[in-house]
């Protein structure tokens, strides 16, 4: 079974679906197809954007999020992203970072969603540590990590805050901010999240993976934190 | 072919859409100094916690990884770009609808938000522009704002 069903866009490029599986499966990962290598991409999203643009790039990326969501682990994100990837080079979907924005969020979701109360709190370090490193680095301009990060860091400050009431938050100090968010930056940015993503990522770029992976794990947590910032504080 | 899955829905609760206000615009980029250590890596920010060597630990092996790469620049970047691409986008006359060419002139881009729709684009630009530092960080936002229509 192929790894994706192209559109017609694709078709008339020539666009085989078999690709994708092999330039996936090429990766040391070898499980780098699970639980997404019959993905195919929803009837909707091509009906409601045949020419395979923004709304496309997002209906493709709320598909492979749900696909993974409930079976989350490194192998499926790996898998996830490899193909959205994949489906961007081969020009079937225009850009691939926000697809893997909306997978990173919604893996994020799946796993917190209903959670409201401090006897269902997890251990946010831990979490990060299970996700961040497998968004694989380069792919979509490392989309699937920085929406990764920047829900975690809501899930850290909204514990921080409270219940909203109408929708309104409370601005968190930044003291408590810092030591809510320290964890995580650690986890997602230390030594052991970059050996984790290293290691099943066999890139032709490895060579600036470190680097890369820093500099992508930074950028993150600088998303997370300008998505926590309210409008009226920025004028 | 494809599937004839239906649309879906977002779950109750999702983090991504619950963030707004949580945080102030000051208090995000000071965090940025913060965890990354600004003290320490850049030395430009006073007062800083300097948790950026004490939260990576041994993470940072200083022979093979630069510390630049936990600039906090990248991070405040980041955060303005997470900033004005939601004002943008929220923006009836969002500049990237026009076209920009080089030089990514700081100025260009907020000459070109007009209208009272516009005015909290406008004012952070101003406030971005009047800061040695975050005039750098701004031009890097230029180019991200021309040159995609995403993050």
């Amino acid at each position: 079974m192929s790894c994706f069903t192209v559109n017609k866009k694709a078709q008339h490029k020539g666009i085989a679906s078999g690709d994708v599986r092999l330039k996936c499966d090429s990766s040391a990962s070898r499980a780098t197809l699970a639980g997404v290598g019959d993905f195919q991409i929803p009837r909707h999203c091509t009906t409601n954007d045949p020419y395979g643009g923004f709304e496309l790039q997002r209906c493709v990326g709320e598909a492979m999020g749900w696909r993974i969501a409930m079976n989350t682990s490194a192998s499926t994100i790996r898998a996830a992203t490899c193909v959205l990837a994949q489906l961007h080079r081969q020009r079937v979907i225009d850009d691939c970072h926000l697809a893997a924005h909306d997978v990173g969020a919604l893996i994020v979701a799946t796993h917190y969603g209903g959670r409201t109360g401090p006897e269902e709190e997890d251990d946010l370090a831990a979490t990060t540590l299970l996700l961040v490193p497998h968004c694989r680095p380069f792919d979509c301009s490392d989309g699937c990590m920085h929406a990764v990060m920047t829900s975690l860091i809501g899930v850290a400050l909204r514990r921080l805050d409270g219940p909203s009431h109408d929708g309104v938050a409370t601005p968190t100090s930044t003291a408590s901010a810092r030591d809510s968010l320290a964890p995580i930056f650690s986890s997602a940015c230390g030594r052991e999240a970059r050996t984790a993503s290293f290691s099943g990522n066999q890139h032709p770029l490895a060579p600036d993976f470190r680097s890369r992976y820093d500099y992508s794990c930074v950028h993150g947590l600088g998303h997370g934190l300008g998505h926590a910032v309210s409008a009226d504080d920025c004028v | 072919m494809t599937s004839d899955d239906t649309p879906y829905d977002l779950p109750d609760g999702v983090p991504h859409q619950m963030m707004a206000g949580l945080l102030s615009f000051e208090a995000s980029l000071a965090l940025c100094d913060e965890l990354l250590g600004g003290a320490v890596l850049g030395g430009a920010v006073p007062g800083s916690a300097v948790l950026g060597s004490a939260v990576l630990g041994g993470a940072s092996d200083s022979r093979a990884e630069p510390q630049s790469r936990f600039d906090p620049l990248n991070c405040r970047r980041a955060v303005i770009m997470e900033i004005v691409d939601a004002r943008v986008a929220a923006s009836a006359a969002a500049p990237t609808t026009a076209p920009i060419t080089a030089p990514f002139a700081s100025e260009r881009i907020c000459e070109g938000v007009t209208g009272e729709d516009n005015l909290q684009v406008r004012s952070l630009c101003s406030r971005l522009m009047n800061s040695d530092d975050l005039l750098v960080i701004f031009d890097d936002l230029l180019t991200h704002l021309i040159t995609s229509d995403h993050h």
